[in-house]
């Protein structure tokens, strides 16, 4: 390694050092006093882009797809009437080319029964 | 969305950290499987509550340090012996082989480190070293450092991306391509200026 090339990897290791350390500083004083880690914080404020109901692909399984829409286990097997054993551990490309159906066309469906039960919900509450 | 990026998302989410194991640990030994984009995808999973990001990061490591000492360890082992028998003698003793492992001697710590987030170039470069006289623990040191790094910063993209993750993945493939023509360009024109001088 050459001497000019050393002496910036020397700069930007002591400038990446000193706000670790500053960061290490704040994060053990933030522990101190209330409980937990500073960098806790920004995780626990800050809420991902969600998925949306049109954003259902076909790649999903039923069960990935109850969990993130937050659905009753059997809400998707009663009302798409899907008799597979291997329920809700079973993508929805893998139910069609089982049952010989079309795909975008069972995405729709799943779209709308997902959509009827987040307005129902939300009328609810 | 490819075909490939399809399945693999279906074969994460049907077998969770069993699959992140198999995609990381494959695409670090030598297969075209997209692994950068399978913990981008994990660490969004991760956010929406549907994974833990914690195992995401610690299986994905394991995956991808596994995979890059089995490619190491079988290069050195039956690497040239191997590239003999397929009749590539003349590339081994071509001088221009010769240039290549003396280059990745040379530079070893910083080329594993780089590209560990360069998901085509890393199986490369892990067999090439395998080949060349490096040391192994020098080796496992960069690789594991460059994992980390590389791991972590995808998984917490992933995390805070949401399902915005899908609009990352077009420009990860884009910077890998440019990066992997930047430096083989870079190696070669380094062996052939190297070669003028001499």
């Amino acid at each position: 390694m050459n001497p000019k090339l050393k002496k910036i990897v020397a700069i930007t290791v002591i400038i990446l050092g000193v706000f670790s350390w500053i960061y290490f500083v704040v994060n053990v004083y933030e522990l101190k006093n209330n409980q937990h880690l500073a960098w806790q914080n920004y995780i626990s404020i800050y809420h991902p882009k969600p998925v949306l109901v049109a954003d259902i692909s076909s790649w999903m399984t039923f069960d990935y797809i109850n969990k993130i829409f937050k659905l009753p286990e059997t809400l998707l097997k009663d009302t798409l009437q899907i008799n597979d054993k291997r329920y809700p551990l079973l993508t929805i490309r893998q139910y069609t080319r089982e049952t010989n159906t079309n795909t975008g066309l069972l995405v729709q469906n799943i779209q709308k029964a997902v959509e009827t039960y987040l307005a129902s919900s939300k009328t609810k509450q | 969305m490819n075909a490939i990026l399809s399945a693999v998302l279906s074969f994460l989410l049907l077998y969770k950290y069993i699959a992140i194991f198999i995609v990381t640990y494959l695409a670090s030994v030598l297969l075209p499987l997209p692994s950068d984009t399978t913990i981008l995808a994990t660490g969004a999973f991760a956010g929406q509550g549907y994974f833990n990001i914690y195992l995401v990061i610690l299986v994905s490591f394991i995956g991808s340090i596994l995979g890059d000492v089995t490619g190491f360890i079988i290069a050195r082992i039956y690497g040239k012996e191997f590239l003999l028998k397929i009749g590539l003698r003349k590339m081994i003793v071509s001088e221009k082989f010769a240039a290549l492992e003396k280059f990745i001697d040379k530079n070893s710590g910083p080329t594993i480190f780089i590209t560990r987030f360069i998901g085509q170039l890393g199986p490369l470069v892990n067999i090439l070293s395998g080949l060349s006289l490096m040391p192994s623990k020098k080796f496992f040191l960069y690789a594991t450092i460059g994992e980390f790094a590389n791991i972590l910063a995808l998984g917490i993209a992933g995390y805070f991306l949401g399902s915005a993750w899908q609009n990352l993945t077009l420009v990860i493939e884009l910077i890998g391509i440019g990066i992997v023509v930047v430096t083989i360009a870079f190696i070669f024109g380094k062996i052939y200026f190297n070669k003028l001088k001499s």
